[in-house]
């Protein structure tokens, strides 16, 4: 089986992004894209762990029985991230200084679970490890998008460098209900440019 | 009716196997990686002493509380001529007991404020001239970008330079002087009522060094 990676990005970006498309795991979304460094730095982590967990779910999917395959993959997932979360504190400090406070949020993250159940459990690892990273990266462009809208309305910086002509704090929009509204209008507008395609 | 039995058994069998693999490879993961992570920390807390305390040679640590994993401690750190140079005070923001206050000599009815997530573990810095010299945080799980800002220079000039005596500690809001965090009030509360036990400590014990 050989894969088009061209498409395979076009599908984790654009078709069914896992943030804009598919609307997965938008609970860390909305906590974690009050700036644009914080939403690279969880989609970073995203990525590493989806890539992986796809991978090891895809390889264990014929030894899991269809009807206790979700508390399975909970199992394989919450493990995984531990053990990450223990490497990376052990052995690359310095990354686990600016990613650790992600680790906990991506367990619970069900973009994850998603991808394990729709993916990983019907198709070959390779292909598996592709779609993590392609679908980590859809995750990782929308939440970068929010997190700089929403930081450069609230502040008016991007990834802490300020760029608007004047200073000025605008608090809603790194509080929740900017989240809220951020997300919303990004939505409507894709649609909006979707519906005009059609 | 036999056979669902029977392949509800299978289910019962993979999962136990499954969760026992999990369990071993991270005991093995835990055991491999404690030490390290044991190292990483104590590291983490000789850079932050660094940072609120200025310039010393000697550090002396007194154990004040030893709960395990969340003690309280009191480094007192000397230049190389025995010159003091500060002290500082290793705390969390976890709920103290009755007795803990008691033996660190606190009132029963101090003010105690509780992080946002897990408890907030951070030394907080005197110098010789009963001011706070800095906070440095050891360890938090507040939430990124709103929390987690507790790390920003900003919130912990609130803190930085103060006298002991020359503020009140408590958040705006709840009429002190310490401004808050936008959006982490709880947060700042927490840090701001570890703050205020560690000063108590400190007074506590730096008045029984004085008699001594």
């Amino acid at each position: 089986m050989s894969i088009n990676l061209k498409n395979e990005l076009y599908r984790g970006i654009v078709t069914e992004n896992p943030l804009f498309r598919i609307a997965l795991g938008m609970c860390p979304s909305l906590a974690t894209s009050t700036s644009a460094t914080n939403a690279v730095g969880m989609g970073l982590s995203v990525i590493a762990v989806l890539a992986c967990s796809n991978t090891v779910i895809s390889l264990l999917r014929n030894q899991i029985p269809g009807k206790v395959r979700i508390p399975a993959f909970i199992v394989i997932i919450a493990t995984f991230v531990t053990m990450v979360d223990l490497l990376i504190a052990a052995f690359v400090p310095t990354l686990y200084e600016a990613l650790g406070i992600f680790i906990p949020l991506i367990v619970v993250n069900c973009i994850i679970l998603g991808r394990a159940e729709a993916y990983a459990a019907k198709n070959e690892a390779l292909p598996s490890f592709v779609d993590g990273i392609v679908m980590g990266t859809g995750y990782t462009l929308a939440l970068t998008l929010l997190g700089s809208l929403r930081e450069f309305l609230s502040a008016g910086t991007l990834f802490g460098f300020a760029i608007a002509p004047f200073k000025y704090q605008f608090i809603l929009m790194i509080l929740a209900p900017g989240a809220f509204i951020t997300l919303g209008l990004v939505l409507a507008f894709i649609n909006f440019m979707q519906n005009k395609e059609a | 009716m036999n056979k669902r039995g029977n392949s509800d058994l299978k289910l019962l069998i993979v999962l136990t196997i499954f969760s026992a693999i999990s369990g071993l490879l991270l005991a093995v993961v835990n055991e491999v990686t404690k030490e390290r992570i044991a190292m990483v920390k104590v590291k983490k807390q000789e850079k932050a002493l660094m940072e609120v305390v200025s310039k010393f040679d000697t550090v002396e640590v007194e154990t004040l509380l030893s709960t395990p994993s969340d003690p309280i401690e009191m480094f007192t750190c000397k230049t190389a001529d025995g010159k003091l140079s500060g002290v500082a005070v290793k705390l969390s923001t976890r709920q103290l007991s009755k007795e803990e206050l008691a033996k660190l000599g606190l009132e029963e009815n101090a003010k105690q404020n509780q992080a946002y997530d897990a408890p907030i573990k951070m030394l907080v810095g005197f110098s010789p001239d009963a001011k706070i010299s800095g906070v440095s945080f050891l360890e938090h799980k507040e939430t990124p970008g709103l929390g987690s800002n507790i790390e920003k220079p900003e919130f912990k000039s609130n803190y930085k330079d103060a006298g002991i005596e020359a503020k009140k500690w408590a958040v705006k809001k709840d009429g002190g002087d310490v401004v808050e965090l936008t959006a982490a009030t709880i947060s700042s509360r927490a840090v701001t009522a570890a703050v205020s036990k560690a000063i108590e400590i400190y007074k506590k014990k730096v008045k029984s060094l004085e008699v001594k």
